[in-house]
């Protein structure tokens, strides 16, 4: 079919309206088919078909004269991939192709095969052994390792830094770690990358490299073989041997890798360039940082200043305001002198506005009285009034005096009245409260209720006694009050308190009663639960035990299971009409009652019993 | 051919299918069962996954059930609670979300992702230890469906952390469809996926045409699940035991523990057989329990549920209205006949498949899913679904005096047809002309020079974006 006519038989028709969309599961055969023409479109695909088909038919050279010249004796130094033909496949080649490589190697080169040729085959050293030999090698997994770990072709060396400098970085690095990417044990090695691979790539490289994991073994270079020891001591010296000297190889190999990805490093412009920017970053972070610390420092100073400056001012402004003060209220002392003495000197001139001696003698007194009440403005009011009216307003004043002094003295007697009254008030409420019987009942009931320990003990006891006690006043106990009655208590001789004296007669009745109730009924207190149901159990043993605990409608009380329990002694098993009597001993329930709970309670003794049991 | 895994990890257990040679298969673990449950335990400084964490859970102080919930990015409050109250540490939520460990000496921190990566890794042990594969052991996983692009690569990221090499994250109900192979299917239909856990549910209706898989309905629930189920059981069993001996193991968290541990086993064993036998040794106070459970009181246990428990399905079937041929079942509580039967009663008319063990069904198909992939190694998937186009309309070919059925309406991109063409010998030149319906007018028109060609020749057309290519051969 040629290109004209495949154009011939293909059309394209465009199709004239719109194709509808619809979310699909990305799972599927027909899906991955769909999708896969979609990223690649289809002739890709079929192209990767027919590549992987190619690769398939590898031919595998046939060189005769490299066979004919190799020793079957020398089989350890000969390369097993030229002998089989894959020369420049090597470690690629796979499992399959090797086989079939040795396959097509036997039906050449077989002895038989060649000499039906006619060609001459010495059976001793013929070179078929080599062939066999290297398939040997190849063919299983694990020599196959050992031979590509010490490969002949393989370049052991490390770039060095002139290298570096001729060819750039990239280009001589990348050539080395993909070479050197053979030997890693994990797959999917990441390679160098370029100059613009992202931090996180050149980091994750790095990670990888140092941690290197090379499967690289040096068993193939052992010097002797284990198989040729005599006995087994030699055979385990050439282990120690080969082993000392794999071990040593191993290390020189791993020291290899690690010098390379240091080299490669300390040479990376990627890495210099990320330092860099750390650096820089840093840096600026630093640089930050002082400069926000001084910035700091400064407004902290600043601040600083502009307190003290506002102290400073302030406290001027306080002195000369305390100075001015101070000022003014001598001034007015000088005034208030000025005013009195012109005062004394006007009623001298006037003879004390008096008519009589012994009105000047009072008057006298009373100007004087006028000048230690009046202010500096009444005086100074009274001062013209006195120069305007004279005498009549000077007795005016001199009454107004009077009073004035009058109404303080009785001011202060009402005080002290008062205050007296207070202090006897309070003298009254101090002293303490009385300890009736009742109170002391209560007290000791507190002390009980709240044993020692408790904490704040003691008003905790006052409260409980100013709550429940009766009290006729204001009156209420303190803490030390009661602490002291209790001590009090506690101390004194008891036998002589009325509480004691009660008790011992309440003591007599009690005992009295008791023994009444005892002769009537044939009451027994100790009957335990136990008991009353090792007596029931004799009597009836049909109970079983899948019986459902009846409903209770009302739980039955301490009193009820006792007068029960009582009952059921009281009556046994043989007496007529047994439940009914029982019942009639317990007011509030039946008969049906009584016989529910009879059965509730067998039941659980026996499974309680039962388990005791199971769990011995 | 290299084999290809697959693995569901759920909220309380996880199953690892594997593909190997075209046949699918679960692989056991160490203990010998094939689904391993997603319980992480710290005894001490050490780890334990899966059977040993769960059958130590009533000594154990610190144990991670229902891990996955947290996995999901856009977890709510409701789910740490539930978590929390599951397992038996403290979770912390600060900026993170952490699990804490109170061991003699110092406090531990976890975050879900670390854990996920341990039951992963113990997962991973399995895989490899079941096959002699050098290369990596590749995978597909499955997710929720509900969950976001970053909860699934979050789900990624801890496989691989555990060794896998993820090939694609696919949603759970199409997994399902994968495992039965139902998207083989030539004709188009509609599926029920109904998968029930031990703690959510979810039900999906699947239409499949053309090979393809679409997620028409989904309902998520997660409040219903088989752990509750189980709870029920253990109830009916302390009842009895409280009834024979009048001690409450409801008051002790251990025997409760213990109960369930019971309980669970019980539940698995009536799934099979018809009676189950209870033995629990020292439940409360060394007192032992023994008991037979049969089917049908399980059933009557759980009867007054199981209305509920298909609700979603009747809630689904009743919005969709489309008839439903299939139903899938997954999930290891639908493991439980009475609930088989009670969605086959749903759908009389579909056909159920059960051939696979319902908690193992995603696995599978997540296996064969892997399998596929395998095959197209350059293809990079990382979305769970995409658009995809569909032809709008029918298209019919004419010539001579047939018509032929080309594409149908809703036939997805590149979807070849090839038909042979009977011709007479002397033709030269062959019309084909396109149509929408057989009776309208044609929309296109070809023609082909035929005279080369072998009579009777190959039509092939190729559906392609806005166009399609027709080829004489």
């Amino acid at each position: 079919m040629t290109e004209g006519e495949t154009f011939n038989n293909c059309r394209t028709v465009a199709i004239p309206w719109p194709f509808s969309k619809r979310k699909v599961e990305c799972a599927g055969a027909a899906f991955l088919r769909y999708y896969n023409i979609k990223c690649h479109g289809e002739d890709t695909f079929l192209e990767a078909s027919t590549s992987k088909d190619k690769t398939e038919e590898v031919v595998f050279e046939d060189n005769v004269e490299y066979l004919r010249s190799l020793d079957p004796k020398e089989w350890k130094k000969q390369d097993h991939y030229a002998v089989l033909g894959m020369k420049d496949l090597r470690f690629k080649a796979s499992d399959d192709d090797i086989k079939r490589a040795y396959r097509q190697k036997v039906l050449k080169h077989h002895p038989d095969k060649r000499k039906a040729q006619g060609e001459e085959v010495r059976s001793d050293d013929d070179y078929f052994t080599c062939i066999t030999k290297a398939y040997e090698i190849l063919g299983t997994p694990k020599n196959r390792r050992s031979f590509d770990s010490v490969d002949p072709t393989f370049d052991d060396t490390v770039p060095t830094a002139s290298d570096v400098k001729r060819d750039g970085f990239i280009k001589t690095f990348s050539m080395y770690f993909e070479i050197n990417a053979r030997w890693s044990e994990k797959k999917n090695v990441p390679l160098l990358g370029d100059e613009n691979s992202s931090r996180e790539f050149v980091e994750r490289f790095y990670a990888f490299w140092y941690e290197f994991d090379s499967w690289r073994e040096f068993s193939y270079m052992d010097e002797e073989e284990k198989e040729k020891g005599s006995d087994r001591e030699e055979r385990r010296w050439i282990e120690k041997q080969n082993k000392v000297a794999r071990a040593k190889l191993k290390k020189e190999e791993m020291a290899r890798i690690r010098s390379l990805v240091d080299l490669a490093y300390a040479n990376d412009p990627r890495i210099q360039k990320f330092k860099q920017e750390d650096k820089d970053k840093k840096l600026a972070a630093k640089r930050a940082r002082q400069d926000a610390v001084q910035a700091k420092k400064a407004e902290e100073e600043r601040l600083f200043k502009e307190a003290q400056l506002a102290k400073q001012k302030a406290e001027e402004a306080e002195r000369a305001k305390i100075e001015a003060a101070r000022a003014e209220r001598e001034m007015q002392k000088k005034n208030l002198r000025k005013e009195k003495k012109s005062l004394r000197d006007l009623c001298k001139t006037n003879n004390y506005y008096a008519q009589n001696d012994d009105e000047t003698v009072s008057h006298m007194a009373a100007v004087e009285k006028i000048c230690e009440l009046m202010k500096l403005m009444e005086l100074q009011d009274f001062i013209k009034e006195l120069e305007a009216n004279g005498r009549s307003s000077f007795l005016k004043t001199m009454k107004d005096t009077e009073d004035k002094l009058e109404a303080e003295r009785h001011a202060l007697f009402e005080n002290k009245k008062v205050e007296e009254h207070r202090t006897k008030k309070s003298a009254a409420l101090k002293a303490p409260v009385e300890w009736s019987v009742e109170m002391t009942q209560l007290l000791i009931k507190a002390v009980n209720l709240f044993p020692a320990g408790t904490n704040q003990r003691w008003e905790v006891v006052a409260n409980f006694l100013n709550q429940h006690g009766t009290f006729t006043d204001e009156r209420r106990f303190n803490a030390k009050e009661v602490l002291n009655k209790a001590k009090d208590l506690q101390s004194s001789d008891f036998s002589k308190s009325s509480l004691k004296k009660a008790a011992n007669e309440e003591a007599f009745d009690q005992f009295e009663k008791d023994k009444k109730k005892v002769t009537s009924t044939i009451d027994d207190n100790s009957i335990s639960k136990n008991d009353t149901s090792k007596v029931v159990n004799g009597i009836s043993p049909k109970v079983n035990g899948d019986v459902k605990p009846p409903k209770e409608e009302k739980s039955w009380t301490k009193t009820e299971q006792e007068l029960l329990e009582q009952a059921i002694k009281t009556f046994p098993a043989s007496t007529g009409d047994r439940w009914d009597k029982i019942a009639d001993c317990i007011p509030n329930r039946s008969k049906k009652d009584c016989m529910k709970r009879y059965k509730e309670l067998v039941e659980l003794v026996k499974a309680k019993k039962q388990a005791a049991n199971l769990a011995k | 051919m290299a084999v290809a895994y697959g693995i569901h990890l759920g909220n309380s257990s996880g199953s690892l299918g594997a593909l190997a040679n075209g046949t699918s298969s679960v692989l056991a673990n160490d203990a010998g069962d094939r689904v391993t449950p997603a319980i992480v335990a710290l005894h001490g400084s050490e780890w334990e996954v899966g059977l040993p964490a769960k059958s130590g859970q009533a000594a154990s102080k610190s144990i991670i059930k229902n891990n996955k919930r947290l996995m999901n990015c856009d977890w709510n409050d409701e789910d740490l609670n539930f978590v929390e109250k599951s397992s038996s540490c403290r979770i912390q939520n600060e900026e993170k979300l952490v699990y804490e460990f109170e061991t003699s000496e110092t406090k531990i921190y976890s975050s879900p992702d670390s854990i996920a990566t341990k039951i992963y890794a113990k997962l991973f042990t399995i895989a490899s230890h079941s096959v002699k594969d050098e290369g990596d052991l590749k995978l597909v996983l499955a997710a929720p469906l509900h969950w976001s692009h970053s909860s699934r690569e979050r789900l990624v990221k801890c496989a691989e952390l555990a060794g896998f090499e993820v090939l694609q994250v696919i949603s759970e109900p199409a997994a399902a469809c994968l495992a039965y192979n139902i998207e083989e299917s030539i004709t188009d239909i509609n599926v029920l996926v109904y998968r029930l856990g031990g703690s959510t549910c979810d039900a999906s209706i699947i239409k499949i045409s053309n090979g393809l898989i679409s997620i028409e309905k989904n309902i998520y629930r997660s409040d219903l699940g088989g752990q509750w189920l189980t709870k029920d059981l253990a109830d009916f069993i302390a009842q009895e035991f409280k009834q024979r001996w009048k001690l409450d193991p409801q008051e002790s968290r251990r025997a409760m523990a213990k109960l369930l541990h019971h309980a669970d086993n019980c539940k698995h064993v009536l799934s099979t057989l018809n009676s189950a036998h209870v033995f629990i040794e020292s439940l409360v106070d060394g007192v032992d329990w023994s008991q037979n459970v049969s089917r049908a009181r399980f059933e009557n246990i759980i009867s007054s549920k199981i209305s509920s428990y298909i609700e979603p399905v009747q809630k689904l079937i009743e919005a969709y209205g489309a008839s439903i041929s299939k139903i899938v079942l997954c999930g290891g509580s639908m493991k439980i006949p009475k609930l088989q039967s009670a969605i086959a009663n749903l759908l009389p008319n579909a056909e159920i498949l059960s051939g696979i063990n319902p908690d193992e069904v995603i696995a599978v198909g997540c296996a064969k899913q892997a399998g596929m992939i395998l095959d197209f190694s350059n293809l990079s998937l990382t979305d769970v679904n995409t658009e995809v186009e569909f032809l709008g309309q029918d298209i019919y070919l004419k010539y001579l005096d047939q018509t032929v059925k080309l594409f149908k309406e809703g036939t997805s991109l590149y979807t070849q047809f090839t038909c042979d063409i009977e011709a007479p010998k002397n033709l030269k030149n062959i019309c084909f002309s396109l149509h929408t319906l057989p009776e309208e007018d044609e929309f296109a028109k070809e023609e082909f020079n035929i005279e080369h060609l072998n009579k009777p020749f190959k039509l092939k057309a190729v559906l392609r974006d806005s166009n399609f290519m027709l080829q004489v051969e």
